[in-house]
């Protein structure tokens, strides 16, 4: 249902974008960003492992985990419509810069300040979630992973909305949205989410900004790995995956900010009746402007709310499973951005991790199967990056 | 030699990127938004301004379509977007490649400099951008002064 009205939409959008009198005197318009970076842990026993981005192993120093290319392009069909295209270069569990397409859309705004879109969109559930890989646009090296590791759900195929309006001295934009479907790989299994709808909701006024965001779907999960046929020889598959799952994904978050000072807040939750936990994760940052030069601090939590199946201690294996499935942490974050060209930002952070005392948090260990994980760990990480945009 | 000249010009370029983004972007005379003289755009508020040069609005609230163009890095398009939006230049940058990679709008096209501008602007009814006002031509129509 939901597909067939995302296609008839797309052809919908289409015809009005190339059946437009074609005046527009704009050509392709091809630009990019990029980040290179550089991530190192003051342990050998486990790797960085964003639980939105899953990896299989990494390097020492981790050159790919931070390191990313996009390419946009972008073509006007007529005055009021257009194509855009962007092609993501990063690192997944099957090789390092795995090209995929993070967008690809035609868009047509019956007037000015709507814009309709068709196509391959971003997930909007969080506040960041459809710039998270443009570092260039954020003060730090990686959104934090406590909040923007809640959602594996990067792009999705479907239809969206942008409605910006002035009311008053208050800018609005509403951006509501349905997909046919978004998916995640990781080593040794996969998730979707189907279904899915949602909307979220922005206001800026003067120095201040904040976002509302509630997304949800069906969910549907298959896992591979040793500790998951272990367990599910006990358990059954059926009670630790499958399908029909419903997840939702809800944020609040605010940003302020003056010529000296920014503040960035950010609160989300995971609701997700089977298969994997339901967990709440926040941030705080706070941004200090000296010229061209930003130190940041920045204080992030994630903590779980239920586990990813029943806790049942007849069953071999499953502290280590639940946990292996638990990404709960809390971090503390000192770093800085300096903009060095008007393209180009240098930054480095530092990092101290409290790992949950039942959960792997955003790492893994380097072997799976050995008596040492990251659980209860305080993991020290140090970050630099450079991030450009042409 | 010429390696050791071109570092030194790196070094300078960046220390007067530095000292420019520490001074207050204000210390400039007017700037003022204009189009061509016989353009179709006759009138413009500065919160419509705004929104077009912040790409919350893709063209005139009457659906007029509007071509935005910026000037190269510098005083004159810092103090532009300090005075419309109260951003810096580091901020400006930074939203800017948000509202573009995210696919919300295109950013405004930059030109080389006023000579480039008014020769656009002359050719395309549809253009807007922004000068010192002292290099506004009689080819040009004044939408808004920037104080």
């Amino acid at each position: 249902m939901t597909r067939h009205f995302a296609v008839s939409c797309l052809v919908v959008l289409t015809t009005l974008a190339t059946g437009s009198t074609a005046n527009a005197s704009d050509s392709l318009h091809v630009s990019g960003f990029g980040t290179t970076g550089l991530l190192w842990l003051d342990t050998s026993d486990h790797f960085f492992n964003h639980p939105a981005k899953t990896r299989g192993r990494a390097d020492r120093p981790d050159f790919d985990s931070d390191t990313r290319l996009g390419i946009q392009a972008s073509m006007p069909l007529a005055d009021r419509s257009g194509v855009t295209v962007q092609a993501l270069f990063s690192g997944t569990h099957l090789r390092p810069f795995m090209p995929r397409i993070s967008w690809a859309f035609v868009h047509h705004s019956p007037t000015p300040g709507l814009m309709l879109r068709a196509g391959r969109l971003r997930t909007p559930f969080f506040m960041n979630s459809d710039s998270m890989d443009v570092g260039f646009a954020h003060p730090w090296i990686r959104s934090p992973v406590e909040v923007y590791g809640l959602n594996p759900f990067d792009a999705m195929d479907g239809i969206d909305m942008l409605y910006t309006r002035r009311a008053g001295s208050v800018d609005l934009e509403f951006q509501p949205y349905i997909g046919h479907k978004a998916k995640h790989a990781f080593p040794d299994g996969r998730v979707e989410l189907t279904r899915i709808a949602g909307a979220r909701f922005s206001f800026a006024y003067d120095r201040f900004s904040a976002h509302l965001g509630y997304g949800r779907g069906k969910l549907s999960i298959r896992y591979g790995d040793p500790l998951f046929a272990l367990v599910a020889s006990q358990a059954g598959r059926d009670a630790l995956s499958g399908s029909g799952a419903h997840a939702g994904f809800t944020s609040a978050g605010f940003e302020w900010v003056d010529g000296r000072f920014q503040l960035i807040g950010e609160y989300a939750r995971r609701r997700v009746d089977r298969y994997i936990t339901d967990a709440d994760g926040w941030h705080l940052t706070g941004i200090y402007r000296m010229g061209a030069v930003s130190p940041y601090l920045t204080v992030a939590r994630q903590r779980s709310v239920s586990d990813a199946a029943p806790r049942n201690p007849s069953i071999s294996g499953i502290d280590a499973y639940l946990a292996s499935r638990d990404n709960a942490q809390r971090s503390i974050t000192l770093g800085a951005r300096w903009d060095l060209h008007p393209n180009l930002a240098l930054k480095g952070e530092w990092s101290r991790v409290r790992v949950g005392r039942n959960a792997w948090g955003a790492y893994f260990p380097r072997n799976a199967t050995g008596a040492t994980t990251p659980a209860g760990e305080r993991i020290d990480m140090l970050s630099l990056s450079l991030d450009f945009v042409f | 030699m010429q390696y050791a000249r071109r570092t030194t010009a790196f070094l300078f370029n960046v220390v007067v990127i530095m000292v420019c983004a520490c001074l207050p972007p204000g210390a400039l005379a007017q700037v003022v938004v204009v189009t061509g003289q016989d353009g179709v755009i006759t009138q413009l508020g500065r919160v419509e301004a705004e929104q077009l040069y912040l790409g919350r609005l893709n063209a005139l609230r009457d659906g007029t379509p509007v071509r935005l163009h910026d000037l190269p890095p510098g005083p004159t398009r810092d103090s532009f977007y300090f005075r419309l939006t109260g951003k810096n230049p580091i901020q400006t940058r930074a939203y800017w490649s948000r509202i573009v990679f995210t696919g919300r709008a295109r950013p405004p096209r930059e030109v080389s400099g006023p000579e480039q501008l008014r020769t656009t602007l002359a050719a395309d009814p549809h253009a807007m951008g922004y000068l010192p006002a002292q290099s506004v031509t009689a080819d040009m129509r004044v939408l808004l002064t920037l104080d």
